[in-house]
């Protein structure tokens, strides 16, 4: 069994993000589009290391939701359907779109969120993209730093979940007192073995709460069969990839930025 | 297998059929020519349907549109399932089905607005592996289940599995009361578990492949060229030909016989090079990329 172990906690982790993004092969350089690869293979690397390092828990949410989307998530889309929401809830957005004010909150909780994960992503980001500020997708002067963020992983995870419960929150039948569209079960196996469950009260005294108990009972016990088949696959490519020294204990990758240890 | 479908078809159309556990592993080689046996192992995975236990029914098919991986279910498809979960036998993932799940479990492909309102490809982790499942009810499945064809069916499940340990579980609210509900619900999980479990990593096995393929075109190549000459007369030159292009097969056996100290020092620098061709669309190798990676 091998454990992955980055240097994320110092903030030095990622890789220089500084490498040009080419717009096509006949107007940059030969050299630019190999740094260019170069930076995505470590940013990539990275990343996988990073997901594989962050694993701390298995979590499994069950919704019963009145509609499911068939919309393809794109990341840009995704981002200006978020950035959008203002942060007051007496903004004349929400009217404009005739949302109740519980569902307001709640929209205005999703850009909060939307906020957050890129907090998360500044936390190792390098200087010369510290902006407090989310980028603007209608201003072309963000429009680099916007590619840059939409082209990290872990903020993209956080803005998939992101845009799934916007989707689910604007559902016609959606309301801040309805079961429905909500998380209704949730499960956390954390890595220590400790199992939290937590269920919304609605859901208790809902006549079809044995229904929804029991298929959340197996989407835990079938999500962990599905995770770890996922799992299994990163931590095998990771290891392959690795360059494994026979006497060594401890290897390196790319720019000395993830060590495992054998 | 991968049915027949309209080459304007956007989408990519499988089938899964069920079978034992020990049917879908096929047979195992000795422990020696471990790369030979791996390969063998792949044509024996192919033909072993004919030969043991028939699967069970028609199988389920999946399609994949956009990287979204959806499961179409009617009662017969449901029923088989059912069947399957309860006799332990396992989906027989075929080998396009097994590339595609590698490929997506891995990376995610989207297109963003750049300059000139120019739409680039970019490459990156994947965000979240999504899979659906539509429920038919008693009616047959579409032909062809592209998108138009669908309107018979209903999203009834939805589950993202991110790699970071998240799981989206979504199922539609008349699902509850419904029913089939619950079977759905089962049949649902258990699938996509089934299918995850199911990827493994090939880039080594397409690097069998390439050096058994080498010897076998060297003596497929002499044999042909030369045989017209030995059919009219023994020509020592030819057979001599033909005995040293036999001599090529000492290329995998030397690679057998190194094969477990040559395979970490090769292959960390041609997977690096396959994912770095992988995430930039517009690599002039992304073809062979794509074929070392899905094996």
């Amino acid at each position: 069994m091998t454990s992955v172990r980055n240097a994320r906690s110092n903030g030095s982790s990622r890789p220089p993000q500084n490498a040009p993004v080419p717009t096509g092969s006949s107007q940059v350089g030969r050299s630019k589009t190999l740094d260019y690869v170069q930076d995505k293979l470590d940013r990539f690397l990275n990343s996988l290391g990073e997901v594989l390092n962050d694993i701390t828990a298995l979590e499994v949410n069950t919704m019963v939701v009145s509609e499911i989307s068939g919309h393809k998530f794109n990341p840009e889309d995704a981002y200006q359907a978020l950035y959008c929401i203002p942060l007051d809830v007496n903004d004349p957005y929400f009217d404009e779109h005739t949302l109740d004010p519980g569902i307001r909150e709640r929209f205005v909780k999703l850009r909060h969120k939307l906020q957050d994960a890129y907090n998360e992503y500044l936390a190792s980001a390098p200087e010369s993209e510290q902006f407090p500020e989310l980028p603007d997708p209608d201003s072309t002067l963000d429009e680099t730093r916007l590619h840059r963020l939409l082209e990290d992983s872990q903020f993209l995870r956080s803005l998939r979940k992101l845009r799934e419960l916007r989707h689910l929150i604007s559902g016609d039948e959606a309301a801040s007192d309805n079961i429905i569209d909500i998380i209704s079960s949730q499960t956390i196996i954390q890595i220590d073995g400790d199992i939290i469950n937590r269920f919304d009260q609605r859901l208790l005294q809902d006549p079809n709460r044995e229904f929804l108990l029991n298929v959340h009972r197996e989407a835990v016990l079938n999500g962990e069969a599905q995770w770890r088949g996922l799992l299994k696959f990163m931590v095998d490519l990771m290891q392959d990839i690795v360059i494994r020294r026979r006497n060594e204990a401890t290897v390196t990758l790319p720019h000395e930025n993830i060590s495992a240890q054998e | 297998m991968k049915t027949s479908r309209p080459k304007s078809d956007a989408i990519d159309e499988y089938r899964v059929v069920f079978v034992p556990l020990v049917q879908r592993l096929g047979r195992r080689g000795r422990s020696s020519f471990r790369s030979l046996n791996r390969l063998l192992g792949t044509f024996q995975r192919k033909s072993i349907g004919n030969r043991g236990l028939p699967p069970l029914g028609e199988g389920v098919p999946i399609t994949i549109e956009d990287g979204e991986f959806a499961i179409h279910l009617n009662v017969s498809g449901l029923e088989q399932i059912t069947v399957a979960r309860q006799q332990r036998l396992v989906p027989q993932v075929s080998d396009p089905l097994l590339q595609q799940l590698r490929h997506y479990a891995l990376f995610e492909e989207s297109e963003i607005r750049g300059q000139n309102g120019k739409l680039r490809k970019v490459v990156t982790m994947q965000s979240g592996l999504t899979f659906q499942t539509y429920w038919y009810g008693p009616s047959s499945l579409p032909t062809h289940l592209q998108t138009g064809n669908r309107r018979s069916g209903q999203r009834a499940l939805k589950t993202i599995v991110s790699l970071d340990g998240d799981i989206l579980n979504q199922i539609r609210r008349e699902y509850v009361n419904h029913p089939y509900g619950y079977d759905i619900a089962m049949a649902h999980y258990w699938l996509v578990g089934q299918l995850l479990q199911s990827i493994r990593s090939r880039i080594s096995a397409t690097v069998n492949k390439i050096v058994w393929a080498v010897p076998a075109v060297c003596i497929g190549w002499n044999t042909v060229t030369n045989l017209g000459g030995l059919i009219n007369q023994v020509n020592p030159d030819a057979i001599s030909r033909i005995v040293l292009s036999f001599l090529s097969f000492a290329v995998p056996l030397f690679w057998e016989a190194l094969h477990d100290r040559i395979m970490p020092v090769v292959m960390p620098p041609i997977k690096r090079w396959t994912l770095a061709q992988l995430l930039n669309p517009t690599s002039p190798f992304q073809s062979l990329a794509r074929l070392m990676f899905r094996g």
